[in-house]
């Protein structure tokens, strides 16, 4: 129900399932809560809050940078984050407080994943399936001009290209590893794959642009010990680790959890 | 003038291809290379790999590129919006105190 304007002339509604403070009301046009609520409700409340405000509010920037990867645009980054903000609110007391980012990005996911549901749904087909697919990441510079012949920048430039050229499954894990700076086991968590696969995609990733750098010109061919390597790794093809070799995300949720939101505390 | 026995280099290229006890070989650096690089191998893997590259001019030459294309990837990564930043915290704050939810305007407002 939108009721308002707020002072920074977002328009305001009512939370969805918002449960007010333990004392007070919350504000005009909110209905008052039916009594006092017990001292078990209080203290649920009162973890809520305190783990919102020391988990979540200090990683707006990083779940920010993140949404913008996943969502490569950044009004719809600045939804997901918000819906992100709605859930984790919620779930708040539910947090055990351990490894708090990967909690939070776990929400980030599977809220973006809604999301996507709702609107394209086909785009939640195995990924590997869309290996081909070529996005474009905003802040690609222009290609080279005149005034760029400056090695570092032409450098700089033939990198962006090659990132761009990846197919998604490994410019994702890229992206959030060397441009949003997660670990390996974070950058796993918001994927949803075992660390091991976000190993495989990034190196396989970088290997690629690598060898794009090489066919540029402005970078040097591999020894024939460092070429086998990447040779023998794009030969592996589209096939991902098995999940008995790979170290398993600390960040993953169990298939079906609602959102993600209930680790922790039962 | 002495003279470096010719043992002396077939024994320095085979410990170099294949490593010994405390130093890694080139096929060793090749496959743990980009893990390194992100801090990702053992302490033990790592104090090996780093006793490889002080001499060995191949996979120091690749240790160096993956270095930059690392560096240059990085500096892609654009600085997130301040005022998005701020958009945001204040709608946790306003959650966090029970306030009502701000929304953004949809899309056809903007």
């Amino acid at each position: 129900m939108i009721v308002g304007r707020g002072g920074n002339g977002l328009r305001l509604r009512r939370v969805p399932g918002h449960v007010d403070q333990p004392t007070g009301s919350a504000g005009p046009g909110v209905p008052d809560a039916p009594g006092p609520p017990d001292d078990e409700q209080g203290d649920r409340l009162a973890a809520r809050n305190e783990a919102f405000a020391r988990y979540v509010l200090p990683e707006v920037d990083v779940l920010l940078r993140v949404a913008r990867t996943l969502t490569q645009q950044p009004v719809d980054a600045e939804d997901l984050v918000q819906d992100t903000l709605v859930r984790a609110f919620r779930a708040g007391d539910r947090f055990d407080g351990a490894h708090p980012r990967a909690w939070l990005l776990t929400i980030l996911r599977n809220t973006h994943l809604n999301r996507v549901r709702v609107r394209r749904p086909a785009l939640l087909d195995d990924p590997q399936t869309h290996e081909e697919d070529r996005v474009s990441w905003p802040g690609t510079p222009p290609p080279t001009s005149p005034e760029d012949l400056v090695l570092g920048e032409v450098f700089d430039h033939a990198v962006a290209q090659a990132l761009n050229d990846l197919p998604e499954v490994f410019a994702a894990a890229v992206r959030l590893v060397d441009l949003d700076g997660l670990s390996y086991a974070e950058a796993a968590g918001v994927l949803g794959v075992p660390v091991g696969t976000v190993m495989s995609r990034l190196h396989r990733g970088r290997a690629r642009i690598r060898a794009s750098l090489t066919r540029a010109g402005v970078a040097p061919s591999p020894s024939r010990v460092h070429a086998r390597t990447v040779r023998e790794v794009e030969a592996e093809g589209g096939r991902e680790p098995e999940s008995g070799d790979a170290e398993p995300a600390a960040v993953a949720e169990p298939a079906g959890r609602a959102a993600g939101e209930g680790r922790g505390r039962p | 003038m002495t003279r470096t026995p010719r043992t002396s280099l077939f024994t320095r290229i085979a410990m170099r291809l294949m490593g010994r006890g405390d130093e890694a070989s080139c096929a060793e650096v090749a496959d743990h290379l980009q893990a390194y690089l992100d801090g990702h191998t053992d302490p033990e893997q790592m104090q090996r790999i780093a006793k490889h590259l002080e001499h060995c001019r191949h996979c120091g030459l690749e240790h160096r590129t993956y270095t930059e294309i690392k560096s240059a990837l990085t500096r892609q990564s654009e600085p997130v919006d301040a005022d998005a930043v701020r958009r945001l915290t204040d709608f946790g704050q306003a959650l966090l105190h029970g306030e009502d939810r701000p929304v953004p305007p949809p899309a056809d407002d903007r």
